[in-house]
């Protein structure tokens, strides 16, 4: 490469690395800033960084300056929300991955009578807006006594995130050996266990890229938490530092300890994004639909 | 141990009829080559006798019983792929002990096997390397054992050999024969490569569209092809044709091309219905160069349009008159590298009478008889 | 005659199993609340009389009739064309740039995934942090240049839905950027180095060889990209709040407020059944093109098997 384009493309590379970086920079430099330096800008140097917004987060923080008097139930709903997000995301994640591959599995690998249809039915229930869903989920669960109840939670968020899992998976499946498949058929193994012995073993990235999908939309997602935990003792992360942001309910919340909070939360997605991205790029999802080797 | 019949078997798919009515009878013990170019329907059958693919019609039996209601993992049936088909995720010795974990065979004896196995294929050291780590022929032995591990009835092999490189496939070929031989059980083997069912083959049943055209060991279907496709199959080169018709000349009959005529005997035309002869067919290694003798048979002449030297014999390329559209269809004739042409010379071809075949309109052999 | 033997389960059939299982799951979950939805939309609800009459299809044509339910649509078409026109951009810059050889290529590519990891909630507040107009990070870096005034509202009227759209195609284009890398990376490089032997330049080797290469992840992310504005609630609400005034309460913010702010329940069903619509116009869209392409690449695959 010339020099004049190999010092284009670092600066591409800069640019790009900018882009992506600067707002994680600035959400961990605000929550290293007492509220008062904050509000004199976040463009300054940081005299004296501080975790005491950590540490309020986990209701470890003395009660100066009358804090917990006013944000403290909010605060502490962001550390039990932490626990609560696990408790909804894991069984999600775990469902949603299971029926998926099935789905997947059954797609990717069979022509059958049909299949259009549910193609075109699977890509409706994607592309539906959460909204459309929440509102007659809201009211059935009301009248079943299950707002404020975890399960309800996962079963619209397993709603939300199958048919996405199942589309990505039908692209794994189809990609994969057909051959080797019927290899196992005829060392012994039934259908079931063909399944089981080969074709998950195979699918084991795209299985592991599905489950990051679906934990990452359930640990992230705010609008069905709101409603379907807003208030109760189950609330969620999202709906949580909802209540720690400058427009939760009290309007005004020191912005530090929202940012203290949300450098916490993307921990988890954070590292997910680390892992998944070694599989992404074998998830043939740009070609989900087409079908090879049936 | 078993012998497979098939009877009218028929697959469509969709609108394509990869198999078309096909029967054939391998006997117990038996090494059949299914053999014929690609898209004839050569998978679709093994497939089928696997379990695979369901027949749309037709019976297939196993040691004389049907197997149409029998799932694959039933059929005590192995198959070697074309894909070889390990199972990536599995080290060698896994792939091995797979069939016999999921016959719930007992530890002990899975790995006693397993050695055993290893040590027949020669590949008792790789036993510990993932498959990702093996070389092409490596993974070919490592398929290969672990169809030989279950000890089956019945070995199926789709172009076992296509993915590897021409000496490895001349040493694999002859150690499956060797298996063969030890193993003694029944083997049916697809290739479209004619000298692997040469040289492997107790019989071959050569396949086009869908439908088995001979069937019969390599001595006859090399030497008494049954139509035209079958003869020129077989043979590298294949079988030179000559269109043309039985006429007479200067008082004796013989065969009547664009560019020659060459008398027959009388013998040789009555017996194969005047008529109908349209093709007259030679093999390469037939048509005599040097034309020391009367010959029995006539003798032609042809324009040399190219040479091919391969060391071992000299490949000539023959046009008969001067157009190129002549060129186009080339005769070809194997004669010794000493020979001295050159591109465009005139040489003499002796075409002995007892090397000749004779062909009607629909392609099928009149003679010999 | 032998006795008649049933063929053991087919594929199809083995299939057809499997799928009915996630289907019959499917419908429990989906189609039962989208009818009860509809069964919403047609019914007026009294919240104090705690009544719900039929009204019929009345509540779908108050919809069209409430100038919010219009603006707000019209809103949300907006939101996703600038959204789709610059995460598109982006994410095929994005792509264009991971697919270049540079020192920690690597690092820079498992980053470059986080924001589309992370919540829309926090990227709100990130936005927040750049955008805000007394201690945002654009003020304290612009205002003491001298190109904005001192406390410049960058959410203005005026802005506040563009500032929107970047912040979602911040969060957004990293995915893309992925299916467009995906995309780049199985393109044999034998194609740009015989593209070069032939006497192509850059900006040939890039239109004869690249692009006909990522039409299709080219389509799927513009669908994704638009389906996903279409349904964005998280950082709408998040970010802007639907403000300021109401210049960006877009189509799903608006009815999570008549269903659970002023309980117009019969209103927020049929309103979001616009977005029911839309969404069903893009999905058909988006499949119609696929099985296209799925037809082409059959053909593809069958005249490899005759030639091959
Ligand atoms: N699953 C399938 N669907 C549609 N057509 C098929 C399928 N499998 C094979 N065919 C067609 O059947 C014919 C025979 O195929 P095959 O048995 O694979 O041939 P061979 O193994 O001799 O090359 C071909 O025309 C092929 O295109
Ligand atoms: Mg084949």
């Amino acid at each position: 490469m010339e020099p004049r384009q190999r010092r284009f493309v670092i600066i591409a590379a800069v640019v790009v690395a900018v882009w992506t970086m600067a707002p994680f920079f600035w959400l961990l430099w605000a929550s290293l800033m007492k509220n008062a330096d904050l509000n004199q800008g976040i463009v300054a140097w940081l005299h004296d960084p501080t975790l005491q917004n950590y540490a309020r987060v986990f209701g470890l923080a003395g009660d100066d300056e009358g804090y917990d008097a006013i944000f403290g139930a909010q605060t502490v709903a962001v550390g039990n929300g932490f626990i609560n997000s696990l408790v909804v995301a894991l069984p999600t994640a775990i469902i949603a991955t299971a029926v998926a591959t099935l789905a997947g599995y059954a797609f990717g690998r069979f022509d059958f009578r049909g299949k259009n249809s549910f193609l075109f039915g699977l890509l409706m229930s994607r592309v539906l807006p959460p909204i459309a869903i929440l509102i007659p989920y809201f009211t059935l669960f009301n009248a079943v006594g299950m707002i404020g109840n975890p399960i309800s939670l996962v079963i619209t968020y397993l709603t939300a995130i199958i048919p996405l899992l199942a589309w990505v998976l039908m692209g794994y499946f189809a990609t994969l050996p057909l051959e080797v498949e019927r290899a196992a058929r005829l060392d012994g193994c039934s259908r079931l266990q063909v399944l089981w012995h080969v074709m998950l073993p195979m699918a084991a990235p795209g299985i592991s890229a599905a489950f990051i999908i679906a934990f990452l939309f359930a640990w992230n997602e705010l609008l069905f938490a709101l409603v379907l935990t807003g208030g109760s003792e189950w609330l969620t992360l999202s709906p949580a530092l909802i209540g720690v942001s400058p427009i939760g309910p009290l309007g005004i919340t020191p912005m530090v300890v929202f940012a203290a909070a949300s450098t916490l939360s993307i921990i988890p997605p954070v590292i997910m994004a680390l892992i998944f991205q070694r599989y992404i790029t074998r998830l043939n999802i740009v070609d989900p639909v087409t079908i090879r080797g049936v | 141990m078993a012998g497979v019949r098939l009877e009218g078997v028929t697959k469509r798919f969709g609108d394509t009829l990869a198999v078309d009515r096909l029967s054939l009878e391998i006997r117990d013990g038996e090494f059949v080559v299914l053999l014929g170019p690609s898209g004839c329907g050569k998978t679709t059958t093994l497939n089928m006798i696997a379990g695979l693919e369901v027949p749309s019609e037709g019976h297939i039996m196993l040691d004389g019983r049907r197997i149409e209601g029998v799932p694959p993992d039933k059929r005590d049936i192995a198959m070697v792929f074309q894909s070889i088909a390990l199972y990536p995720h599995m080290t060698v010795a896994q792939n091995i002990a797979f069939p016999l974990r999921m016959a719930r065979m007992a530890r002990p004896e899975i790995d006693k096997r397993v050695d055993d196995v290893a040590r027949l294929l020669h590949i008792g050291e790789l036993l510990g390397r993932h498959v990702h780590e093996l070389s092409g022929g490596q993974r070919q032995r490592v398929a290969l054992g672990r169809a030989v591990v279950r000890r089956p009835a019945v070995f199926l092999f789709d172009e076992p050999l296509s993915s590897l490189d021409a000496k490895l496939r001349v040493e694999m070929r002859i150690e499956i024969k060797k298996l063969h031989e030890r193993l003694g059980s029944t083997f049916i083997y697809v290739t479209h490569d004619q000298v692997e069912a040469l040289t492997m083959a107790d019989r071959i049943a050569v396949m086009d569209a869908g439908i088995v055209q001979q069937y019969g060991s390599p001595d006859e279907v090399y030497g008494r092809p049954s139509n035209t496709m079958v003869a020129h199959f077989l043979g590298d080169p294949g079988m030179n044709f000559v269109a043309g018709r039985i006429a007479e000349r200067n008082g004796s009959r013989g065969f009547e091309a664009a560019a020659f005529f060459l008398p027959l005997p009388e013998g040789v035309i009555e017996g194969s219905g005047a008529g109908a002869i349209k093709t007259l067919g030679i093999r390469a290694e037939n048509v005599r160069t040097e034309l020391g003798g009367a010959g029995t048979a006539g003798v032609i002449e042809g324009r040399v349009f190219a040479t091919e030297p391969v060391g071992s014999d000299l490949f000539l390329d023959i046009a008969f008159g001067d157009s190129d559209e002549a060129a186009r269809r080339l005769f070809k004739v194997r004669a010794r590298p000493e020979l001295s042409v050159r591109v465009g010379d005139t040489v003499p071809l002796g075409l002995p009478a007892d090397k000749l075949y004779l062909f009607d309109d629909a392609g099928r052999r009149v003679y010999p008889r | 005659m032998a006795t008649k033997q049933r063929p053991y389960m087919s594929d199809a059939r083995f299939a057809l199993l499997i799928v009915a299982v996630v289907l019959a799951f499917h419908v429990i979950i989906i189609a039962m609340p989208l009818g009860y939805s509809f069964y919403l939309s047609l019914h007026e609800t009294n919240i104090i009389l705690r009544r719900s009459d039929y009204v019929g299809f009345d509540m779908w044509q108050e919809a069209l009739d409430t100038p919010e339910v219009i603006q707000a649509t019209l809103l949300s078409l907006e939101f996703a064309a600038i959204s789709v026109v610059l995460s598109f951009a982006l994410s095929l810059g994005i792509a264009v740039v991971l697919d270049l050889d540079f020192p920690l290529r690597g690092l820079l590519r498992a980053l470059v995934l986080m924001p589309w990891a992370i919540s829309e909630i926090v990227t709100a507040g990130m936005w927040t942090m750049v955008t805000d107009p007394g201690w945002g990070v654009f003020n304290g870096i612009l205002v003491p240049l001298g190109i904005v005034p001192e406390g410049f509202v960058w959410l203005n009227e005026n802005w506040a839905l563009f500032w929107l759209s970047v912040a979602f195609v911040w969060h957004i284009a990293p995915l893309g950027a992925f299916f467009f890398l995906a995309a780049l990376q199985s393109i044999p490089d034998a194609l740009y180095r015989a593209a070069r032997m032939d006497g192509a330049g850059p900006l040939a080797r890039f239109w004869y060889v690249t692009v006909p290469h990522i039409r299709y992840a080219v389509l799927i992310v513009l669908v994704v990209m638009t389906v996903d504005a279409f349904r964005q609630f998280d950082l709408v609400y998040a970010y802007t709040a639907g403000g300021p005034g109401t210049v960006t309460e877009l189509l799903p913010l608006q009815i999570y407020r008549f269903n659970f702010q002023f309980s117009q329940y019969g209103l927020a069903s049929a309103s979001s059944f616009i977005l029911i619509i839309i969404a069903t116009v893009l999905a058909t869209a988006y499949f119609f093109l696929l099985s296209r392409r799925r037809r082409v690449e059959r053909e593809v695959r069958q005249a490899a098997v005759i030639t091959g």
